[in-house]
């Protein structure tokens, strides 16, 4: 069974993997997946604690309205069904509060520019001009826009303007600042150094179409394989990738396991880290395989990586205290320099993200499940690195929970009393991540998506290495959408983007008018 | 021009450092019209970590897409002296971060 060749081998099980997997299959490749952890999803997996499901990294999406880019891709692959996902508040979904204000983000564009002007009247004209900007900005990507405009891929217009170039002569207001640069927090980059492209994905794909995933993650990693599955494709959990073995044709001839498998494939694709996946390059007697130049070894070695996160999961003893379809994000200061700093030496949190576990509770629920995060380097747990999972030192657990009650305080400022109907918490950090995901360094977006190494810039997807591709949030942006688009870019090169391009514009066009002319959103399904 | 000319040598001696020693290419094919990819043996994935490399050697920002014109050693020195010379760059010759956008 383990020498039965495939088209393709695809190393990892994240959202990116299974995208490539599932519209591989969907094209009549046959692919199979290795995964090293016991259940596929990567960081869209979700676990149980106090009888209560939390999600690790999939609490809210966007893009998910019918029609939208991340609904169609999704729908296409046959992994898309509606009661995967909650829709969030139409009304605020993602509240902003700072010391001395409060604005937020309302669902479309026609709700959400009157809201902002509201708070900001005398910056109408720079709210217009922004969000003109960001509309237009994302229409030039053919992986979300599924469009022809762009010819060269998705290294199109944005992606080498930074953030903050584009806020900065708009407005001088630091307050419309901080809301403009407040998404910062779902990508870790400074808004010097973000590419404004992605930055615009992001808030475009949240305000048209802000979802909670309903149940966890997992239930969306099943439905993916599902779908895999379906078409004939395998999702193989416990088979972590030790090896892949090259030979003098710069062809890999085989993925190996640590659990003895030997698997050969014509195409190979790594949805984890590039760093990770060039890691496991052999050559054909099982030495360390080189196929680079010295200047890109050395942009390897160079190569910063993004935030880590810290997160706390509780419960409460008493009814929500807000409400369960937003998101709020709570900052320590409105000053657009460094009001997202990540990096505070006393080490308290300047920005809490809290999210909603449960995005349906009952209406009599007396508890309410919630997550909290924020920005939390593996740096401060660097004492503990060797130790393993479940066998950490007392100090590590002090730690955590010191970290845990600075991220309370934090919040606590915005809703007093919050700490004190807590019941039960757990808490994760870097470490935990690499435990489970064995993500670089812990992070939780891959490596620094700054304009350096996004865009045209980007590491892979196609590498030294013939039949070896890249996909995942490295390679594009981070979150489930950047992570799931990635692989539309990768597989691209094996099966042709065009085509699958074109297919998923006219879906989308029959998702929404299907949902215009129908008044509901039970669509007709094509494939799956 | 005397400082003209010391900018493109100093170009030219920073970019040839790059194919010598970051590319393993012998200084004896370094000549303007060498082809990049015909005679010096690059691919496309090598010109993007070329372009990295030159906009943190020489503090510039390069438009991506630009890449696309450059076919020569001479269209790589010409590139960076005119994005250089754009960007008013006077610290050509410190090393620092490509991140600052010239925009
Ligand atoms: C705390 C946190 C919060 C987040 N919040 C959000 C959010 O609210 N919304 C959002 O959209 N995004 C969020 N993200 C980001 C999002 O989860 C990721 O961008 C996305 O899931 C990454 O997908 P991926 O396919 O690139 O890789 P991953 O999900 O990292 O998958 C990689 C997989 O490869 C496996 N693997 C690694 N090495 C090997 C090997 N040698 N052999 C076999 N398998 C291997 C791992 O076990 C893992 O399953 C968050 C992330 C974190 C960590």
């Amino acid at each position: 069974m383990n020498a039965a060749r495939t088209d393709v081998l695809i190393i990892g099980s994240g959202i990116s993997s299974l995208t490539s997997a599932a519209l591989l299959a969907a094209k009549g490749k046959k692919v199979r997946v290795l995964e090293a952890y016991t259940k596929p999803g990567g960081y869209m997996h979700s676990f149980s604690r106090f009888g209560e499901i939390y999600d690790t990294g999939a609490h809210y999406t966007g893009a998910l309205g019918p029609g939208q880019p991340f609904h169609t891709i999704l729908d296409y692959l046959g992994v898309y069904r509606e009661d995967l996902f909650e829709p969030l508040a139409d009304e605020r979904f993602d509240v902003f509060r700072f010391p001395d204000f409060e604005a937020a983000f309302s669902k479309g564009y026609d709700r959400l520019i009157p809201g902002l002007v509201a708070e900001f009247p005398h910056e109408a004209d720079a709210i217009r001009a922004y969000f003109a900007r960001v509309q237009a900005t994302v229409k030039n990507f053919p992986h979300y826009e599924f469009s022809d405009r762009s010819e060269n891929d998705i290294a199109g217009t944005g992606l080498d303007v930074s953030l903050a170039s584009v806020v900065e002569p708009l407005t001088s207001n630091p307050k419309l600042k901080c809301v403009l640069y407040a998404y910062c927090v779902l990508h870790g980059v400074y808004p010097e150094e973000a590419p404004f492209g992605f930055h615009a994905i992001m808030t475009d794909s949240l305000i048209r179409g802000a979802y909670g995933l309903r149940g966890g993650g997992d239930h969306l990693a099943k439905s993916f394989v599902r779908a895999i599955e379906a078409k004939g494709g395998e999702v193989l959990c416990k088979k972590r990738v030790t090896e892949m073995r090259v030979g003098t044709d710069r062809l890999v001839k085989e993925v190996r396991t640590e659990d003895g498998g030997v698997y050969t494939a014509d195409w190979v694709i790594a949805g984890i880290h590039p760093k990770a996946a060039f890691r496991l390059l052999r050559d054909e007697s099982g030495l360390a395989y080189d196929p680079f130049t010295p200047v890109f070894r050395e942009r390897m070695t160079n190569l910063e990586e993004s935030l880590g996160i810290f997160g706390v999961y509780a419960t409460t003893k008493d009814a929500p205290p807000v409400d369960p379809h937003r998101n709020f994000y709570y900052f320590d200061s409105s000053d657009p320099e460094t009001f997202f700093d990540t990096l505070t030496p006393d080490q308290t949190p300047k920005a809490v993200f809290l999210s909603s576990a449960n995005r349906r509770p009952s209406p009599e629920a007396k508890n309410f499940a919630f997550s909290l995060h924020a920005a939390g380097p593996i740096e401060w747990f660097d004492d503990w690195r060797g130790s393993r999972f479940g066998k950490r030192p007392a100090e590590y657990a002090a730690k955590k929970e010191a970290f845990a009650e600075n991220i309370f305080r934090a919040v606590e400022r915005y809703e007093p009393g919050l700490r004190a109907k807590v019941g039960k918490y757990v808490s994760s950090t870097p470490l935990t991540h690499l435990h489970f995901n064995g993500s670089e360094d812990g992070t939780s977006y891959g490596l620094y998506h700054s304009i350096a190494n996004t865009g045209a810039r980007a590491i892979g997807p196609r590498t030294k290495v013939i039949n070896l591709l890249l996909t995942g949030q490295s390679t594009l942006f981070p979150g489930l959408l950047g992570a799931a688009v990635s692989a539309l870019r990768t597989t691209g090169h094996i099966i042709g983007i065009k085509p699958i391009i074109e297919e998923l514009r006219l879906l989308g066009r029959k998702n929404e008018s299907l949902h215009h002319g129908s008044g509901n959103a039970d669509f007709a399904r094509q494939f799956g | 021009m005397n400082d003209q000319m010391s900018l493109s040598n100093e170009i030219q001696t920073k970019v040839n450092d790059l194919f010598i020693k970051g590319f393993e290419i012998p200084s004896e094919k370094l000549t303007p019209t060498a082809s990049l990819y015909e005679d010096l043996g690059l691919d496309s994935l090598d010109a993007v970590d070329m372009l990295v490399h030159l906009e943190e050697t020489f503090k510039i920002k390069v438009d991506g897409e630009r890449l696309m014109e450059v076919r020569t050693l001479q269209n790589v020195y010409d590139l960076v002296a005119e994005v250089a010379r754009n960007a008013g760059s006077e610290t050509v010759a410190q090393h620092a971060p490509a991140l600052t956008a010239n925009v």
